[in-house]
């Protein structure tokens, strides 16, 4: 992807969120949001940020690699442990890295 | 209530001091979103730009980790804009109490808005008189947390730039998601969401344009909204740290 490619992408993003926080703010200071899309919206952040997770521990180099010797996988393992005990970054991110560089360092599987 | 009201300069440093305690939640993954835009293959400059023009973490952190995957620019936009959709409930939340603060002023709020100006603000207003001055609270407090980002995130693009690639930094992404995901899941429909657009994400991720992992986010949202039973009520996310 080039540079240019990224910016437009950036700019995308950036109109886009600018005209969502300035929707009620600023544009239709009248309207009510339908229950139903609210319901919808307060699922998304969660659905999304694991549709980003999951596939992360998982796939290598483009197909899904379940097993020992893709060491992002047990590495995340042990992060979702941590992340569910703990509901902080930090200590997730921590014990994440530090497990994935020391599968790196050690290879016991490769 | 007190005797007079509080006077602009009042109320912006009572949002300051309001916010300045969890800067020690934001300057971290400030840091960390520095640092995954520096694994991200573009000039400094555009990574500096990203903090400037987009301004919000989790979408930052989502379009590197998209544009590492290399994902169609479509889909990277259109993922960034639904994290960053709950920007129109805290609009909607916060607009009533700005009544009285001009058009002008209230596009500045708009661009400064994030999960804790919001949250910090909407509590102090709940608590206090109404006053034509409000948003000077709201300025204090996104002020505060707009710069620590713009410091935390420069500091960690540099800091990412001199780290090598043998340090798998990229992985720092889907690690700070999975601190961020826990305290967002509140009942068993936003299990089921979280479980259906990961398990789906994964199995569909071969099809064209990353087509797989929208496809399996709103099937996510879907499922569990009908799901939702009494009890389950959804509610707003506060934050998103």
């Amino acid at each position: 992807m080039t540079a240019n490619h990224i910016f437009w992408i950036m700019m995308g993003v950036g109109v886009g969120t600018f005209l969502m926080r300035a929707s009620f703010l600023t544009f239709f200071t009248k309207f009510t949001m339908p229950p139903l899309l609210e319901r919808l919206m307060a699922y998304l952040p969660v659905a999304i940020l694991s549709a980003l997770i999951i596939p992360a521990f998982v796939i290598r180099n483009g197909s899904a690699h379940v097993g020992l010797d893709n060491y992002r996988l047990p590495a995340g393992l042990v992060a979702v442990a941590v992340a569910a005990k703990t509901k902080k970054v930090l200590p997730t991110l921590i014990f994440g890295l530090a497990c994935l560089w020391s599968l790196q360092a050690w290879a016991p599987f490769g | 209530m007190t005797a007079s009201s509080p006077t602009a300069r009042d109320l912006f440093f009572a949002g300051v001091k309001a916010t300045l305690p969890l800067q020690i939640g934001v300057l971290p993954f400030a840091l960390i979103t520095g640092t995954a835009l520096a694994t991200a293959d573009m000039p400094t400059w555009l990574a500096h730009a990203f903090s400037l023009v987009v301004f919000a973490g989790a979408a930052q952190l989502a379009m590197v980790e998209l544009i590492n995957q290399k994902a169609a620019g479509g889909i990277i936009i259109l993922t960034a804009l639904l994290i960053n959709l709950r920007f129109i409930m805290y609009s909607a939340a916060i607009a009533p109490y700005l009544r009285y603060t001009p058009t002008r002023i209230r596009a500045w709020v708009a661009y400064l808005l994030t999960d804790q100006a919001y949250a910090l603000s909407i509590v102090h207003y709940d608590q206090t008189p109404p006053n034509p001055r409000q948003h000077w609270f709201y300025f204090g407090s996104a002020l505060t947390l707009w710069t620590c980002w713009q410091i935390g995130t420069s500091i960690g693009i540099y800091l990412g730039a001199a780290l090598p690639d043998s340090w798998s930094l990229d992985f720092a992404i889907p690690l700070t998601f999975l601190g961020l995901v826990f305290p967002l899941i509140r009942n068993r429909p936003g299990w089921l969401a979280g479980a259906v657009a990961g398990v789906g994400a994964v199995l569909g991720h071969g099809l064209p344009y990353n087509l797989g992992f929208l496809g399996a986010v709103l099937l996510g949202a879907v499922a569990a909204v009908a799901v939702e039973g009494r009890g389950d009520q959804s509610e707003v996310p506060k934050h998103d740290r």
